[in-house]
């Protein structure tokens, strides 16, 4: 005679009813659960911190190098635009530019113009310099007779009307001449492009020259340059204004210290300020006195020139050596900056040493956590038992264990993540400084977070398999008698 | 062979279990043929040592026999699987056990609910027959007290309760009464007769217990691991008088 037995009942107890009695569970057993959990934040906080460590580590070196170098083209950028430019000025430095070798953003942010238009620019810059230049190599008997006294100006304005071009084009056969290619497809272009040069000049200059006309306005330049030379230096400099009068110049570079010989070097580029000097003082400026307490400078020295330097070579060679060494060994330390912090960790993933440490980690937190478990399960052997005899589906008693161990591994995961994730930031901001907070990944370390949490909840879990099913295989009686 | 079969709830053939510790064997049980008709109340009497707890191990399919075949309902009880078996554990044998065997981390309710909950009861029904059953075990007022805060008799009581969760059809105890002392004992006894009357449960209960021979319909006697004899209750006057001048000094 066989019976069926109906067992669909049996199967649906409700999810938040296990976990309810599995938290029951770890909270009357408060201590062991402790222990457990200790054992599971210590892994988790190992792992999150060594991630942590990586990212944050990454985040910096990636995100000094990027600044090292931005930092090296805006500072070439500001040598460049350092004094104040008339447009053709402009034209000319933007026809110089060695293509590429300029942060586009900063040179356009800089002088208002939109970056796709800025190569055209650069082009048009070196057209107008380009045709200057013909007509500057013209003899001048030719340039008499071509612009019959008038300046080149507006010889070029006049030849954008196309009767007046067909009329040079005439004359210029008889002297005989010939044109500069594509002289003709530049003119129709060219006073839209000397608008936009003398509004990208003025753009450039606009700070400079508001800062500049208020102190003019209220006196200010003369009264300070009267009193306090020094605090007039230090405001121009702060608002990175150049300064409004070359009197006031001349005043305020022969009485600074040492950290105003980025003047000298202004005066010794700008003949108009040596001469603003000479009538100042009655005396004239001494170029090779100049040049020399620039290259002693430590800082001062990286801004000169190759020519500077090699004319300061001729004063003292034994200064210019070690301002060139200086120049050069800057240059390196720069580089050095990035290799050190580059250094600091390895950019591709974990080294052997870190691999191994993770491994073994790895196993110890997994022994720790099985045992955990497996005390966890023994000391319920009693417990178990009867809830067997009281009908408890083998699945059931697994997945109590199996509860228990996600819980752990959830809290623990959670408490690890914060754990490692502080002393790894407090490990980093001593190794790295303040670079950490400005470079902070705060998207990585929410990845990693997440990841640290999961593989707490994958190791708590994994290493409650065996005693879980262990535990649910048991034949009552046997559990029942352990005490 | 009188009995109809299907009145027939437990039957035992040829049961045998040996302990095997460290390669020495102890008979516990050497062939126990035992046949438990529906709504009987049967008494399981024998010295310490002679197979009481094995054998209720046995016929509670908590334990597997070395050889032999117990049959529950006519089901052959090694034939079933793990699910089978817990169904078998969770709705047709209510369990007491000598030392309560309560889950020390819930409350007397909980303890009370856990096997309506695995019989797939929702919470509410649970509780509802949990504290009806409390009620009538006397421990209504102490249902959220966990079991380390009771007697042995209110646990005991508690376990009764449990046991009952599901309305199975065998009541199986096992010294009840052990650890318990006389007036406590009686009670827990009463409580056993009353549900073997009122619900109609077929209850076996191995006992030292000798008023506990009064209340049943038959006494099996077990002596080391076999039956001895098996008397009714007409004969049981008789036999008791003799177990007491036995016993008397
Ligand atoms: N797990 C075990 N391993 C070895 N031997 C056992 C085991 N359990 C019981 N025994 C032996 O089996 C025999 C019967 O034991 P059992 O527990 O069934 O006796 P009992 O009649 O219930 O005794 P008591 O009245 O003291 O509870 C005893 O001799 C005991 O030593
Ligand atoms: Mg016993």
């Amino acid at each position: 005679m066989t019976t069926k037995l109906d067992l669909r009942d049996q199967n649906n107890l409700p999810l938040l009813k296990q976990v309810a009695i599995a938290v029951d569970g770890i909270q009357y057993r408060l201590f062991r659960s402790l222990l457990t959990l200790g054992v599971v934040v210590l892994a988790v906080a190992f792992l999150s911190n060594v991630l942590v460590e990586h990212q944050i580590a990454d985040a910096c070196k990636t995100g000094v190098g990027a600044l090292a170098s931005e930092q090296r083209e805006l500072g070439q950028v500001a040598v460049f635009f350092d004094t104040e430019m008339p447009p053709r000025e402009l034209a000319r430095n933007l026809a110089e530019l060695p293509p590429g070798s300029w942060l586009p953003q900063s040179l356009t942010a800089w002088m208002g113009v939109d970056k796709e238009r800025l190569p055209l620019f650069m082009d048009d810059c070196a057209s107008l310099l380009q045709y200057d230049a013909w007509f500057d190599e013209l003899p001048p008997g030719h340039q008499r007779i071509l612009t019959e006294g008038l300046d080149r100006e507006t010889l070029f304005a006049q030849l954008q009307d196309p009767d007046e071009r067909r009329e040079f084009v005439r004359t210029a056969r008889m002297i005989p001449l010939r044109l500069p290619d594509g002289l003709v497809d530049f003119l129709p272009r060219r006073s839209y492009f000397l608008e936009s040069l003398r509004r990208a000049s003025d753009h450039f200059n606009k700070n400079r020259e508001a800062f500049a006309s208020h102190i003019e306005a209220d006196g200010l330049a003369e009264w300070l340059a009267a009193t306090d030379v020094e605090t007039a230096a230090d405001l121009f400099d702060a608002h990175q204004v150049s300064v409004p009068s070359e009197r006031l110049e001349a005043l305020m570079v022969r009485a600074g210290d040492r950290q105003r010989e980025r003047d000298l070097l202004r005066v010794l580029r700008e003949p108009r300020l040596a001469t603003a000097w000479r009538d100042e003082f009655g005396e004239v400026f001494d170029q090779r006195r100049a040049l020399v307490a620039l290259a002693e400078h430590d800082e001062r020295a990286l801004w000169m020139e190759e020519r500077e330097l090699a004319q300061a070579a001729d004063i003292d060679a034994g200064i210019a050596v070690d301002a060139a060494r200086r120049i050069l060994q800057t240059r390196r330390i720069l580089d050095m900056d990035e290799l050190l912090i580059a250094n600091y960790g390895t950019r591709t993933g974990l080294d052997a040493n870190m691999f191994w440490l993770l491994v073994v980690s790895f196993m110890v937190c997994i022994a720790g956590i099985t045992n955990a478990m497996l005390i966890s399960v023994i000391e319920r052997f009693r417990e178990i038992a009867t809830m067997k005899c009281l009908g408890a589906l083998n699945g059931f008693i697994a997945r109590l264990s199996l509860i228990e161990a996600a819980a752990m591994g959830l809290v623990g995961g959670f408490l690890g993540v914060l754990l490692g994730g502080v002393i790894a930031v407090t490990r980093m901001a001593y190794a790295y400084g303040h670079w950490v907070w400005r470079f902070f990944p705060w998207s990585d370390l929410g990845w990693g977070a997440l990841i640290a949490i999961a593989s707490g909840l994958a190791l708590a879990t994994l290493s409650a398999l065996y005693p879980a099913f262990a535990a649910a295989r048991m034949v009552p009686v046997d559990a029942m008698r352990v005490e | 062979m009188s009995r109809k079969l299907s009145k027939i709830i437990i039957r035992t053939q040829g049961v045998c279990r040996d302990y095997n510790r460290n390669g020495v064997i102890t008979k516990a049980l050497r062939g126990i043929d035992l046949e438990v008709v529906r709504r009987e109340f049967v008494s399981i009497m024998g010295p310490s040592g002679s197979g009481k707890s094995t054998l209720f191990n046995a016929i509670g399919a908590l334990d597997t026999p070395t050889s032999g075949t117990v049959f529950i309902d006519e089901v052959d009880v090694a034939q079933l699987n793990a699910d089978e078996l817990a169904y078998i554990r969770c709705k047709k044998i209510g369990y007491i056990f000598q030392s309560y065997n309560l889950v020390t981390v819930q409350t007397c309710l909980e303890n009370v609910t856990t096997p309506m909950i695995f019989a797939g009861l929702i919470d509410d029904q649970a509780r509802k027959r949990g504290m009806q059953l409390l009620d009538m075990v006397g421990l209504k007022d102490r249902w959220d007290h966990r079991p380390l805060e009771m007697s042995g008799g209110q646990q005991q009581r508690t376990a009764i309760a449990r046991a009952l969760a599901n309305d199975p059809s065998i009541l199986l105890c096992d010294e009840p009464t052990a650890n318990l002392d006389l007036k406590t004992g009686q009670e827990i006894n009463d409580l056993l007769v009353r549900l073997n009357k009122e619900s109609g449960a077929t209850v076996i209960c191995s006992t030292h217990d000798h008023r506990m021979l009064d209340v049943s319909d038959r006494v099996v006697w077990i002596r080391d691991g076999q039956v001895e004899r098996i008397s009714r209750r007409e004969d049981l006057n008789i036999e008791l008088a003799a177990v007491e001048v036995g016993h008397t000094p």
